[in-house]
């Protein structure tokens, strides 16, 4: 409930400036890193929002193993640069703006609405921060809660983690001829 | 009037027998010899002989039964198996009676039925389906025996139907010759009008009456307010069920089918077209005599259609040149006379006459099988003659069986014709006019059975050299059922000797009109006649002299001449509408058949190919076109599926919000 | 109204998402539709880490937790499919995979 930091609003506002640049760029590999920007961004928003093992996780997992994949994708493909190669006024051109722009507007309208009705009707949870810090950090406290109330979901998670690599290695052979 | 009940399982019996000997021919000997072909002619008959003779020995068990039962209202052997239809308020219970009508019919039935089987073993010895056709044989008596047993309208229409089916199949025996296949469908179909009529009659029964068990009805119609409350509506019922008699019995209309039906073995024709199945409408107007009795009207129509028919297909048999064709003209003239009967009020007097008719029909039906038998197929008469000396014993017993129809004394038929003819002056019910019809009819049945006689068995020799060769005697499998018929055409008619005469020979009662007093109510007929003052002694003697009179000018015109018009010339081209059957079946096929066909046709063309697959058709064709405009949607472009999706989602999203904020 | 932290994490989320949406049907190649996908993954994750920090709760991590998983697992699965894609239609445009075309 604080006002907005400044810190915040930079990271936020070199996120917004990236995801455009990814929507205007020619160059993939430029895209892939304006990607990678974003993640990195987002890393530190969830920092300053005192999730430290997510940002590490959103570090390690997604800008260290998934970026580093779409790089290399790029590059086996050797994708080019390319022209742009839509004009901006056909039909899907604008639909698709407006849809978007429609989808925007409706979940900020939203929660500029209600954003008053969770102040007053949520019961805030046990973890703020002070709570967290007694209890071991946050990693301690996101520990507990994975293996005793989560643990189901983490076993299934196990298992799609197994069905993916399968999957990826299936795919991803050459076929016999 | 308390009719005693003795329960009993011999009627189940009674029927089951021969069901039991059409499964064995029909599915056992078939898998066990490996088919039709080749099942030994005396195995089948044998068991199929067996079946119906035991059959034979129950009813005569019950016959003595009854008998041993004494009071006026008589007994009845019940058989209730179980309700075979129970729902609504429509109760059919499957139960078989037998009392002192049923059980006349049941002998006669069972007791003919079983000689014709054994003159079937003889005459179909050669034949390559004799299974198929013994275990038919089976079946048509196991319906006919429901029919006449049967205590419920249902199931008295089941046999009904059942008779029906198999003479389709028996008549349409010899299925590769198209012409004989005709004829079984014409049956069929021609039976099937009427039972439309019946069937009309049941509903109405129902409406009335709540219940479609006849002892029931009868019963009900013994009160006099219940009759009294169906009066009205019995006109209705009535000729309804008549003109269900009238398919099933070969009346006018719907008589066309029986000249037809000659096309099956003779021994069919025998059994069903002249003993039992015909008589099928007598039985079911008989049985219900107390509704026809409150119907006037109807009475009335019964007799003149019985009459006209009579003497309708007296004048046809005339001109005819083919024995069984003859005999047919004959069955539907004698079963005019029952109808007759039946129209005047006499309903024990058509049972008589349906009983001695069973006698001699079945004989000389029997008797021209053996004739067709040993001329080796031939069925014209001008083909035959002077086979007297060649075939003594059919010679013999049919010169008793046209004596016999013709109304000669002492043989059977003359007892029962002539009461019929005294009976329409006698009763209250009958008519002068009537009386001549009869008695023309008469003298026209004498004339062309000796005809018929005259021209088969004397005079010279016109047989082919092919059958002249195979000439022979039938075997006595054959020739000995005839005997047996003969003998009851001959004895057959003092069951019924009417007062004047029973005086007259040491008080010898009517024992059949005794007999049958439970279920039909005698009606006592004045020395007298009512409508014509002429007393029945001199009615008797005038049809004995005309019946001698005629018999014996037939037997002499015909020894070498075939027709009328041979010797009457003036009579020359009215002959011939008498050899065409007055062309009753090209006036059908003009007002009826043709008519349908061509119906049929535009149906089976233009409305079938049109609009029913048109419009199926159409339905293809409609879905084509709508899909090939929706096609449109399948861009094969990912992103614009991921667009939709997108927006979709989206919608979805706010639906369900709105309803949980809602 | 003040815009204070938690609802400008909100708003920025929706935008990111917004700004993935339009890249995965705007782009022409397959590898950018890929990457839209997982900017708006990484939207919704945002969204719900800002509200589990938002309403003192630990539920919201959790969920992160497992989307980042299954964001990391799919996308290894997605960039295979991409190669199969790429062998057998030879480019990896969006429009040349169109056989299914009506």
């Amino acid at each position: 409930m604080d006002n907005l930091n400044l810190a915040f609003l930079f990271l936020g506002g070199v996120a917004a400036f990236l995801s455009i640049a990814m929507l205007l760029a020619k160059n993939p590999i430029a895209a892939a890193l304006s990607l990678l920007g974003i993640m990195l961004c987002t890393a530190g928003l969830y920092g300053m929002m005192q999730e430290h093992f997510i940002a590490a996780i959103q570090l390690v997992v997604y800008a260290g193993a998934v970026m580093v994949l779409f790089i290399f994708s790029i590059m086996l493909l050797n994708l080019k640069k390319e022209e742009r190669d839509f004009k901006f006024t056909t039909p899907s051109f604008m639909a698709t703006y407006t849809a978007g722009i429609v989808i925007f507007i409706g979940i900020i309208f939203q929660l500029l609405v209600h954003y008053d009705l969770f102040k007053s009707t949520m019961i805030p949870g046990p973890f703020n921060t002070a709570e967290v810090a007694n209890l071991g950090g946050n990693t301690k406290v996101l520990a507990h809660a994975l293996f005793s109330q989560y643990y189901l979901s983490f076993e299934v998670i196990s298992l799609a983690l197994l069905v993916a690599i399968i999957g990826a290695v299936v795919l991803a052979k050459r076929k016999f001829d | 009037m308390h009719t005693q009940i003795i329960e009993s399982h011999i009627p189940l019996w009674i029927i089951l027998l021969p069901l039991i000997g059409f499964l064995i021919n029909g599915a056992i000997l078939p898998i066990v010899y490996r088919g039709f072909a080749k099942t030994p002619a005396n195995v089948a008959g044998g068991i199929a002989t067996f079946f119906i003779a035991t059959s034979f020995i129950l009813a005569v068990k019950s016959f003595f039964t009854l008998q041993g039962i004494d009071g006026e209202a008589g007994g009845a052997i019940l058989s209730y198996a179980f309700d075979w239809f129970n729902f609504g308020g429509l109760v059919i219970p499957f139960a078989l009676r037998v009392d002192a009508l049923s059980v006349v019919m049941t002998l006669i039935i069972t007791g003919v039925g079983s000689l014709i089987h054994i003159y079937s073993i003889g005459y179909m010895h050669h034949d390559h389906a004799v299974g198929r056709y013994f275990s038919y044989l089976n079946l048509f008596c196991f319906a006919m025996l429901m029919l006449v047993l049967g205590d419920s309208l249902v199931i008295l229409f089941f046999g009904w139907e059942g008779v029906g089916l198999c003479s389709y199949l028996l008549i349409g025996f010899w299925y590769s010759d198209t012409e004989k296949a005709n004829a079984g469908v014409k049956a069929f179909v021609t039976n099937r009008v009427g039972d439309l009529g019946f069937l009309v009659g049941m509903f109405l029964l129902y409406r009335v009456f709540g219940t479609l068990t006849i002892s029931e009805i009868i019963a009900a119609l013994a009160r006099p307010e219940m009759a009294a409350q169906v009066a009205p509506i019995a006109t209705m019922i009535t000729l309804a069920l008549f003109v269900g008699a009238t398919g099933k019995s070969a009346q006018l209309p719907l008589y066309v089918w029986l000249p037809d039906a000659m096309a099956g073995p003779t021994p069919v024709s025998a059994l069903i077209h002249a003993a039992t199945m015909v008589t099928a409408g007598v039985y079911m107007v008989a049985r219900l005599n107390p509704l026809f009795e409150l119907s006037v009207m109807t009475l009335s129509v019964v007799a003149h259609v019985g009459a006209f028919t009579a003497l309708f297909a007296g004048t046809i048999a005339i001109a005819q040149t083919d024995i069984k064709k003859v005999l047919a003209y004959s069955t539907v003239s004698q079963l005019g006379y029952m109808f007759l009967a039946c129209g005047v009020g006499a309903y024990n007097t058509a049972i008589f006459h349906l009983m001695t008719h069973a006698f001699f029909k079945a004989l000389l039906f029997l008797g021209s099988g053996s004739v067709i038998h040993a001329c080796s197929g031939e069925q014209d008469m001008r083909k035959m003659g002077g086979l007297k000396k060649h075939l003594p014993h059919t010679y013999v017993t049919m010169l008793i069986g046209s004596l016999a129809i013709s109304g000669i004394p002492i043989f059977a038929g003359f007892f029962s014709k002539d009461e019929i003819i005294y009976s329409t002056i006698a009763l209250p019910a009958g008519f002068s006019h009537l009386f001549f019809i009869g008695v023309l009819t008469a003298i026209l049945t004498a004339f062309y059975t000796a005809r018929m006689m005259s021209i088969t068995f004397l005079g010279e020799e016109r047989l082919s050299h092919h059958a002249k060769e195979h000439l022979h005697e039938s075997p006595w499998s054959m020739v000995g059922p005839l005997y047996v018929l003969a003998a009851l055409a001959t004895l057959g008619g003092f069951f019924g000797v009417p007062h004047l005469l029973g005086m007259a020979l040491g008080h010898i009662p009517h024992f059949l009109s005794n007999w049958l007093a439970p279920v039909i109510a005698i009606k006592h007929m004045p020395l007298v006649g009512e409508h014509l003052p002429w007393h029945e002694g001199v009615v008797m003697a005038l049809s004995v002299v005309l019946a001698v009179a005629s018999f014996w000018s037939g037997w002499k015109v015909f020894q070498n001449k075939f027709f009328i018009s041979d010797f009457l010339s003036a009579i020359g081209p009215f002959h011939k509408v008498l050899a065409n059957k007055y062309y009753v079946d090209e006036l059908y096929d003009f007002l009826i058949l043709s008519p349908l066909k061509r119906l049929s046709q535009w149906a089976a063309q233009i409305f079938d190919k049109l609009v029913v697959d048109g419009a199926v058709n159409g339905v293809g064709v409609w879905s084509r076109y709508f899909a090939d405009r929706i096609r449109v949607i399948q861009t094969g472009d990912l992103q614009t599926y991921a667009l939709a999706m997108i927006i979709g989602v989206f919608a979805l999203v706010l639906t369900v919000y709105g309803m949980l904020n809602n | 109204m003040y815009i204070t932290n938690e609802l400008f994490i909100q708003i920025l989320a929706a935008f990111l998402f917004m700004m993935g949406m339009l890249i995965v049907v705007q782009r022409r190649n397959t590898i950018m539709v890929l990457m839209g996908i997982e900017l708006m993954l990484n939207a919704a994750n945002l969204s719900m880490v800002g509200f589990s920090h938002y309403l003192s709760q630990i539920d919201g991590q959790v969920q992160v937790f497992f989307t980042i998983t299954i964001a990391a697992a799919e996308s290894a699965v997605g960039l295979s499919i991409l190669i199969n894609l790429f062998r057998n239609f030879g480019s990896s445009k969006t429009g040349e995979a169109s056989i299914l075309r009506g």
